[in-house]
This record gives structure tokens, sequence and C-alpha cells, in this order.
């Protein structure tokens, strides 16, 4: 294990590569309150895991209230965690559960969905990925209702079986399923309607 | 155009599961002030802890300085007590110098010395070894000093008997002018043996056969006059039979009665409390309310504890102390927005989280809610209610008119009462809504007790009795919900103890 090179009392220098094998030495770190190795932490994942929030938010301003809760309870947790698996998945696993409890704490409307019964359009990704800027394929997920949001990310992104994220978000399963495929149909206007817009020019 | 479209969400995986995003200078400020709250936040925590040991440490100060202090006044007391038998024993042993003329020259003065008088039995003093301390101020002009001894010696306020073999000899080096007179000291002696008097005979019949039991040791200087040598200094220890004085004899035996009475007493009570809880964050899976927020949501309003306490004195100093309690716990919750979830049998109803246990509501005017609909809740309010035993240990000292008790125990609390009230409101619709029974409350809870008992004294068999407490949850009152509650509370128990 490499270690790390104190240029200072208190103060961390990692290189990247180095990173990941010094993560022990960084959490012991964060946790012994070294304000410093906690600044570098957080900097090392907040790009990422920003990027998680976003999809899980409304607005960029909403996405970094959640990743700044996310990171607040990864400082509080680090004692708790058990050096098994990916640290960099374990921050992640926090951002969404910061993010679903900032989804429970809001005030919910009910979604309104006018779906038209438009058949699906066969499309190649590669095609939409090159023709469509992700930061909008960002902004259309974004724009689903926040109930359509989280089961989308959590089923697409995440992995997550209907019935857990029934579970986790307190609904039915069916609920869950019925959640998803209005927000892919949502998904999927959105991008006929990019693809026009994009067409025209 | 060869996928389908509705394979979507693979696109989407592709595009933005790896996608990063640099967060806003705002995000950084915002971050950077967050830190420096959170290392306050832990030095709170830790200071918590110390202030916790601390309080602990502080009592147990308290507890040994008013043990001191008593120790010291006690030793006063005594002190204060024998110089004033010695005063008295003095005043009374100043034998007249005319009185004693005849037997003692002015020039020889009664330097016994250090007269030891111990190894005391009854069967020695009784008839034998009583000294009828005489005061010779008291003499009728006119008599003869010897035969004033005689006629005044039933007078005589103090019996001291004494061992004819403890007698010592007497001692030269407590006098410088002292000349040895073997007829002197036998005169005295003499005076010391025929002082037994009346006395002698009345305790003869009153403790014949018995055995002595209660002795009252006390280490008396007397003051003995003498014409010449001005003050001579006799060391006198003295043994008081308990049964040689009636009267003590009986104030000992009511003492003793009035101590086995009061080995049970019991108090009704009644404790104004200042309560909170302890909060701890029960996963980090948890979806719902955090302890911080909690904490900032949640008010604690006035809590009582009432009931009536049981004490038994297993000696002087230790007793031990239970009975029956009910306590009761009331929390205020800032206005919110309840959000319908399923609740344990499956139906969509709205939630409302505490950091005693959750419970469900369903307003009439929204009888049948879908996931996410969502309601404004007006301040609400949670109550708790628990019928506790205690058991605690008592230890007793006392401080003037005072009578303190270190009480320290545990008690185990018994859930007898839940109940959540709130009012809902949906447009100009508002509705009161009431939950018998929180969710997520265990039906037990053990808590700590420590506590500073002031007994002041009104009448033989009752005093008012105020202890400040501190109670302490040792286990959580709740299982399965956000965070875990450990109730603290400290409050002024007053009561009215009654020695049965």
């Amino acid at each position: 294990m490499t270690q790390p090179f104190f240029m200072e009392p208190g103060t961390f220098y990692l290189k990247p590569s180095d990173l990941l094998e010094n993560y022990e030495v960084l959490i012991q770190a964060c946790i012994s309150g070294d304000r410093n190795a906690q600044s570098k932490l957080h900097e090392q994942f907040a790009s990422k895991m920003l990027g998680v929030c976003m999809r899980y938010s409304k607005s960029r301003e909403e996405a970094e209230e959640v990743m700044q809760q996310g990171f607040v309870q990864v400082f509080k947790s680090l004692p708790n965690f058990k050096y098994k698996g990916s640290f960099e998945g374990w921050v992640r696993k926090i951002m969404v559960n910061s993010a679903i409890r900032h989804y429970h704490t809001k005030p919910k409307m009910h979604p309104v969905v006018e779906l038209e019964n438009s058949p699906a359009i066969e499309i190649g990704n590669e095609d939409i990925i090159t023709r469509i800027q992700i930061k909008e394929l960002l902004e259309m997920v974004q724009a689903l209702s926040p109930g359509y949001r989280m089961v989308f990310n959590l089923y697409v992104f995440e992995g997550m079986k209907h019935r857990e994220i029934a579970e986790l978000l307190g609904i039915s399963e069916g609920t869950s399923k019925s959640n998803f495929f209005d927000a892919k149909r949502l998904l999927q206007k959105a991008i006929m309607n990019s693809l026009k817009i994009a067409d025209n020019y | 155009m060869d996928k389908n479209l509705q394979n979507i969400e693979d696109l989407f995986y592709s595009a933005l599961n790896e996608v990063e995003v640099e967060p806003s200078q705002n995000y950084w400020e915002a971050m950077d002030r967050e830190f420096g709250k959170h290392k306050i936040i832990s030095i709170k925590s830790g200071y918590t802890n110390l202030k916790r040991i601390a309080l602990l440490l502080l009592l147990l100060l308290i507890s040994f300085s008013l043990f001191e202090i008593n120790s010291i006044q006690h030793n006063q007391r005594l002190a204060k007590k024998n110089e004033i038998h010695s005063d008295k024993l003095s005043k009374s042993a100043i034998i007249n110098n005319k009185g004693l003329s005849g037997k003692v020259t002015n020039d020889s003065a009664i330097a016994m010395g250090a007269i030891h008088i111990s190894g005391y039995k009854k069967e020695n003093a009784v008839g034998k070894n009583l000294i009828s301390a005489y005061n010779g101020k008291n003499l009728p002009s006119g008599t003869s000093p010897n035969d004033n001894y005689d006629q005044h010696r039933k007078k005589n306020i103090l019996g001291i008997p004494i061992s004819e073999k403890s007698v010592p000899e007497p001692s030269k080096n407590h006098t410088p002018g002292y000349k040895e007179n073997p007829t002197r000291q036998l005169a005295y002696l003499d005076r010391i043996k025929n002082s037994k008097g009346i006395e002698d005979e009345k305790l003869g019949v009153e403790n014949n056969g018995e055995k002595i039991e209660n002795r009252i040791i006390e280490n008396i200087k007397l003051q003995l006059k003498d014409s010449v040598n001005a003050k001579k200094s006799i060391n006198l220890k003295i043994v008081f039979d308990s049964n040689v004085d009636n009267k003590s004899n009986n104030v000992l035996t009511k003492r003793n009665n009035e101590v086995k009475a009061s080995a049970f007493s019991i108090m009704p009570f009644f404790s104004p409390d200042v309560a909170w809880y302890r909060l701890q964050n029960d996963n980090l899976n948890n979806q719902f309310n955090n302890a911080g927020e909690f904490e900032s949501e949640e008010k604690h309003e006035f809590s009582s504890t009432y009931g009536i306490l049981v004490g038994y004195n297993l000696n002087k100093r230790w007793g031990i102390q239970t009975g029956i309690t009910l306590s009761n716990i009331n929390i205020t919750i800032n206005p919110e927005t309840l959000y319908a979830q399923p609740d344990n049998t499956g139906n969509i109803k709205y939630r409302i989280n505490t950091s005693s246990g959750y419970g469900f509501v369903l307003p009439s005017f929204s009888s049948n809610p879908v996931m996410g609909d969502s309601l404004y809740a007006f301040t609400s309010l949670h109550s708790l209610q628990y019928i506790g035993v205690p058991i605690a240990a008592t230890y007793n000292f006392t401080l003037g008119k005072f009578n303190l008790n270190v009480v320290e125990g545990i008690s185990a609390n018994l859930l007898s009462k839940s109940k959540l009230e709130t009012t809902v409101e949906n447009g100009f619709q508002n509705s009161s809504e009431s939950i018998n029974k929180i969710q997520g409350l265990k039906n037990i809870y053990f808590s700590g007790l420590t506590g500073l008992n002031v007994d002041l004294r009104l009448e033989k068999r009752t005093t008012i009795s105020i202890t400040p407490t501190i109670r302490y949850a040792l286990n959580s009152i709740n299982k399965n919900t956000p965070v875990k509650s450990y109730p603290m509370s400290f409050g002024s128990v007053v009561g009215v103890k009654i020695g049965l």
C-alpha cells in the first residue's frame, strides 16, 4: 500500500492512482476530523455524485442540495464503512438515499401525464446520442415528475427490481411498474420532439 | 434505426451513468460552511458526553462534600457537647476548699493526675463506684465541710461510677510542687468510695442481675481547684452505664424504638420534569426524518411524574426505595406536510412521523388517497404515559436540620398509553385526527435515576422530601423507526414522607 505524502501536518496529497489504495488512510483522517482530508474526499467525488444527484432532481440547485445533504451523511457515516466493496459505490448509495429522502420531504403533486397513443419508434441509440446532447438527455430525465423520475432512476441506474423500488418508495409494485412505463413513454416523446427539432435545423 | 426505442433505458444508462457535473461555486461555499458546522456538531457531541461525565462527577463530589461537612459538624457537635459536660462536671467537681479543708490541706493540691476509670463493670459499679460530685458552692452556711459533703451528697447531679482497681497512683509529674501524702490520698479515695450514696442502693435494686449493654464513654477533663495551685487537671475516663440512669435509659430505649419505627416510610410525590429525548439515527437507509430534523421540528412540553414510593432503612446509612410511578411525556410537532403511504395493512393513509414512533391518519374528507398525496398538518401533539417501577439504593447522611440521601437506581417503565393528535387541512376543510396507539414503540424500557434527596422534618414521623432527580433511558423506547429515542428528564421530586 502506497503511503500518502504528507506535505505538511494534516495535509494530504494523493496521486489519483494511489487514491483507491489510500481510501483507508483518507477515511481514517476524515473520521479523526481532519478537515483537509474531508475536503479532499469531497473533491474526489463531487463531480461524479452531482451527476447522480442531477438525475434524481428537477434542477441543478436541488441536485446540489441533495448532494450536500448526502455528503454530510457520508462524513457522519464514515465510521460505519466496513471497507467491503467499492467506496465509491457506498458513497453513491448514500447519495441515492439522500435523493429518496429529499423526494419524501418535498410536497408531491399528482402526476398528470398526457400520453399520446403514438406507436413506438425504432431509432438507434448511438444515432440519438450523436444528435442529442447528453445535457439534453439529462434535462429530459429532470423534466419527469418526481415519482416517475425516482422509479426510472432506481430501475435503470441502480438496477433495482420493482419490488425493491416499491418497498423503498412506499408504493405498490404495480405502481412502480406503471410509473416506469409512463416515464419511458414520456422520455420517448421528449426524444422524438428533440429529434424533430434537430431535423428541422 | 435498427433498435427499438422501447429500450430507451439502455440509451439513458449509457449516456448518463458516468456523467459528471462540476458543482457551482455556491455549492463549494455552502459545503465549506457545512464542514465547519459538521465540525462544530462533532465538538458539541463530544462535549455532551463530557457534560454527562462532569455532571456525574459533580453529583459525587457534592455527595462527598456534604458527607464530609456532615462528619465535621457532627464531630464539632460532639466536641461541644463534651465541653459542656466538662464544664458542668468541673463546676460540680470543684470542691470548695473550705469543705474539703478537713482532709485536704491548702498547699496540697489534689493533683491526682490522670485518673483513668475504665474497665467498668456493673458488678463493680453498683454499690461501690459511684462518684457523686459535690458542688461546694451550695453549701449551707454554718455547716462543716464534711457535714456539708454528707448532707448534700444526695443532691449531686452526676453519678460517676468508677472502678477501684483502675484508680492509679497519684503522679508526681503532674505537679512540680506535689508532695506525696499517703494519708491525703487515702482520704480522697475514701471520699470517692463513700460518695456512692443513696443512688447505689437504688441502682443496686434496679440493676440487679442485668448485664450492661449500653455504655457511653466520654473523656472529661476536670478542673479541680485548689487554694494554692489554682488549677489541676484530672482526666477522667468516665463510663456511664445507661442502666444507671433511668432517665437516660428511657431516652435510649425510646430512641431505639424510634429508629425501629421509622425503618419503613411511604411517600406520595409529584415531580414536574424538564424532559428531552436523546436521539440516534437508526440506520443509513433512513428515508424519513432523521434525528436532526426531529430535534428542530419537535418541542417537549410540560412533563411530569407522580406516584408513591416506599422506603426501607437497612441501617443508619443505607436504605432501599421502590414504589410505583406514572410519568407523562408531551411533545409538540411543528406544522408539516403529511404524505400518503401504505400503512402496515397496505391501506394508503397519511403518515405522521414523530421521534417516538409513527402513526397513520385518514381524514374523512380524503377517504381514498393515493400514493404521494399530501396534506398540511397543523401543530401535532404526541403524548406517552409510562408506569414505572423503580428500585433504588439510598445513602443517608444528615446536614444540620436536613436529612440527605443520595439516590441511585433503575426503573422499569411500562408503556400504558400513547396518543397522537393533529389537525389536518385540505383547502377549506379542517379535521382533527387522533391516534390512540403510536406505532414503533416498545412496551417496556429501562431507565436509570440519580438524585439527591433532602428531608426537612416537620414532625416526628413526617418530613417534606425534595429530590432533584435525573432520569436517563438505558435503552431506546422504540424500534423499527427512523430514529432511536432515549427519554431523559430532570425533575424535582416533591413529596411528604411518612414514617410507618
